[in-house]
């Protein structure tokens, strides 16, 4: 990216207040991004509003996110990104912001600043599978969406070309993911790390059991929003950002994907902030928390979004503002997004805003293999097994995938610093000894995350309390949540899974689940925990009819027919498959809708 | 890095002039503002000795890191001229095994292992503190963005810090790094 690459137009309240607008968009995120883009490329006026600040969008701005990060004493996955209490993020359950019912905690973070999650995401870009539209007809499982995959699949080229992914399509086919003749990703597969060719060469070809059925196990690589070598074969798709890898800085290895990369070879959303081709169409309100959503009472349309500004985030000190346009779009992720129409006490005709929220809950496992094999080395994940995302046993137990982690245990609680820590003070190592105990004890870390599908179901859900406010007065979610034996099984089958791979490595198995962890659930006799996804979803699901959902299959709301409510929150399942190229696909198909809307 | 031929004794003598320059508020780097006090050049000595010896990396790696003096000042900022004056003395005088091993001194030895390896001084634990008194920069942080770059974990494993010195694109394909 060059210096200043935001081509959007920074404005005030004042302004704001001075214009009426063709689009509000709530939420500078990938998906409010795309839609501003797309809108703004045909045309319309836009206005973005984005509660959390904006220092990313200057490079200076970004390299202090990086210095931050190299600060931070506990490094999260918000960890590059200023604590800002007027919109907070939530982190991992550090700063209370979720007000957890359980009975499990959902946890997880994502991040509320310009360029949302995609700032600290892993990167992962993988495609539904055809099945993962059609759980409930098939598997008798969940919700069925209202569209399926060969509706999807061109907005999946839009958003594969947009977000540049480096994957191999070949590969992805024998997983069951289809591509039209010829199709190949932007860029070339992200070369799998030496750690995940010493684990192929031991277990490829290893058989399993899974309900009846004899499954070969075989590792394949994710494919990734991540600048890595442009494939010569690939057409760009029109109206995207296209071939971004000619332009960029490949992925170097900084081993820090989440919470940030500092070449910014991962995709974010500033990207396509900054390829917006006419910049003064979109006007970007930082700093300002939409708070409610404001319906002429008659014909139900919004009329206008109430935002509250704040000119400095280390003070609640706020104006309220409205921004008035013909159409609305609250892009501000699953969570926040059932939030705001919570909080504007709107018809709700379904009663399912809020209900159905799901997560990929993940199984992780942590061993050391016998011989150093470059962990903490390249993009976090770069291979795992895809073959398990289908089958006929998903009528009793959930889908899922397993990531090799190059960056090792830290996600389960033992990183580096931890391992150096405990090696220092408690086993009281020093000097040569020192050095020989964290090569031994970092150097073989091994981590397979099994990341597991989960139904929705209506009993999960994010609600607003009185009670629990933020600083600003804005409400703060409150989250019921549970995981079902559907996915508890596969969580089980997971561990056994791993035991035999660690088993097969010759690895030594250091998984142990703690009891008083908040996650800590037992099944089957046995004692786990599971890590968030941070899969935010299902909270105002896509459906055929009215009563059964709370957007269309266009992501239009029922009860507001110029409100559109896009992001992962509209997916009534969400497979095996990480949502953010299912998110972006959907951005692009409902902005076409809007134009139509739009043009009418 | 290109390696100077440096003796010892220069790169102690370095370290004292830059610290003495610190009290004056002359670099940057420093994360918190250090009181003016005369610089031992022999508390350096005995500073970068012990480093050395309980670091398990010679003089010239911690020299290469360029943060032998904000670790010191920061050593010294954390727990006070005197404690930090006895501590490498009690070194000096008893050897790092002693130090390491008495209630006085061990966490002190062990925080500035911790320090050389991540760049962060930890607060010291209550009971020590409870014992011997604390300083209002004796909490925990890491000492500079470009501290953090240098940090001995990463090396000792033979890899980058996560986040900074990118080795390149497919490296990681590579066999490991021997350390």
């Amino acid at each position: 990216m060059n210096a200043d690459p935001t081509p959007v137009t920074l404005v005030t309240p004042e302004t704001v207040a001075g214009t009426t607008y063709d689009v509000v968009v709530v939420g500078a995120g990938v998906a409010g991004s795309i839609v501003a883009k797309q809108l703004s490329e045909a045309g319309k006026t836009v206005l973005i509003i984005e509660a959390g600040t904006g220092e990313g969008l200057t490079s200076e701005g970004f390299y202090g996110y990086v210095e931050s990060f190299y600060r931070a004493v506990v490094k999260n996955p918000n960890s590059p990104y200023p604590s800002n209490s007027n919109a907070p993020s939530p982190t991992d359950d550090s700063n209370g912001y979720f007000h957890e019912q359980g009975p499990l905690p959902i946890g997880g973070s994502y991040t509320r600043i310009a360029g949302g999650t995609t700032m600290h995401w892993e990167g992962k870009a993988l495609r539904m599978l055809p099945e993962d539209f059609e759980l409930s007809t098939r598997y008798g499982i969940g919700l069925d969406w209202p569209i399926g995959y060969q509706d999807l699949e061109p907005y999946y080229r839009k958003a594969e070309s947009e977000l540049g992914v480096a994957g191999d399509t070949e590969e992805q086919k024998a997983l069951g993911v289809p591509f039209p003749n010829g199709y190949v990703f932007p860029m070339k597969k992200i070369p799998p790390s030496f750690l995940d060719e010493v684990i192929r060469r031991k277990i490829d070809g290893t058989t399993v059991q899974l309900d009846g059925h004899t499954i070969e196990l075989k590792l394949s690589a994710f494919p990734q929003a991540r600048n890595g070598e442009a494939n010569p074969d690939f057409v760009p798709e029109k109206g995207t950002s296209g071939k971004r890898a000619e332009y960029t800085v490949q992925c170097g290895g900084n081993a820090s994907c989440v919470p940030i990369c500092p070449f910014q070879a991962k995709y974010d959303a500033r990207r396509t902030l900054a390829s917006i081709a006419s910049p003064r169409r979109v006007h970007l309100l930082i700093q300002a928390v939409a708070s409610v959503v404001e319906i002429d009472p008659a014909s139900r349309r919004v009329k206008a979004i109430q935002y509250k500004y704040y000119p400095d985030k280390n003070s609640p000190k706020h104006m309220i503002g409205i921004a008035k346009s013909r159409l609305f779009v609250l892009a501000c992720n699953a969570v926040e997004n059932a939030k705001l129409m919570l909080a504007s006490n709107l018809p709700n005709s379904s009663r399912l805003m809020g209900r159905n929220l799901m997560d990929h809950p993940f199984l992780l496992t942590w061993a050391l293999v016998p011989e150093a094999a470059g962990v903490m080395r390249g993009p976090l994940v770069t291979s795992g097994i895809g073959i398990f995302r289908k089958g006929e046993f998903r009528s009793k137990q959930a889908a899922f995938a397993m990531d090799i982690n190059n960056g090792g245990w830290g996600w389960s609680g033992t990183g580096a610093t931890n391992v150096l820590r405990d090696a220092v003070d408690n086993k009281k190592k020093y000097g040569q000894e020192l050095r020989k105990e964290l090569i031994s004890r970092i150097s073989r870390q091994l981590l397979l995350a099994f990341m597991c599908e989960l139904p929705a179901d209506s009993g999960n859900s994010v609600s607003i309390d009185p009670r629990y406010t933020d600083q600003l007065g804005n409400y703060r979610p409150v989250i019921k949540f549970d995981i079902p034996d559907y996915s508890k099984l596969t969580i089980a089958y997971a561990r056994g899974l791993s035991r035999k791979i660690f088993s097969i490595l010759g690895a030594e198995d250091h998984t142990f689940y703690n009891k008083s962890d908040p996650a800590y659930f037992e099944y089957g006799g046995e004692g786990y925990w599971f890590r968030a996804g941070n899969h935010f979803s299902g909270t105002h699901i896509m459906g055929k009819t009215k009563t059964d959902s709370v957007v269309d299959a266009q992501l239009r709301s029922w009860d507001h027919e110029n409100l559109y409510l896009v992001g992962g929150g509209s997916m009534p399942a969400i497979g095996s498959a990480n949502i953010t190229l299912s998110i972006a696909a959907l951005s692009f198909r409902a902005s076409d809708q809007m134009l139509e809307d739009l043009r009418g | 890095m290109a390696k100077l031929n440096l003796t010892r004794r220069d790169i102690i003598r370095g370290v004292s002039i830059t610290v003495g320059l610190t009290n004056a508020g002359a670099c940057d780097d420093i994360v918190r503002t250090a009181p003016e006090v005369a610089v031992d050049p022999v508390l350096v000595e005995y500073f970068l000795n012990f480093s050395e010896q309980a670091t398990g990396f010679s003089l010239d790696d911690l020299e290469s890191t360029d943060q032998a003096t904000v670790y010191f000042a920061t050593v010294r900022d954390a727990l006070g001229v005197d404690r930090l004056g006895e501590f490498l003395h009690a070194y000096h005088n008893d050897g790092l095994d002693a130090v390491l091993g008495s209630p006085r001194t061990g966490p002190i030895a062990r925080n500035v292992i911790k320090l050389w390896y991540t760049a962060m001084w930890e607060r010291l634990p209550r009971e020590w503190q409870s014992a011997y008194g604390r300083t209002s920069n004796d909490t925990t942080f890491i000492v500079s963005a470009a501290a953090y770059k240098t940090g001995l974990l990463w090396r000792a494993i033979g890899v980058n810090p996560p986040g900074a010195n990118a080795p390149g694109y497919g490296t990681w394909s590579n066999p490991p790094a021997r350390t």
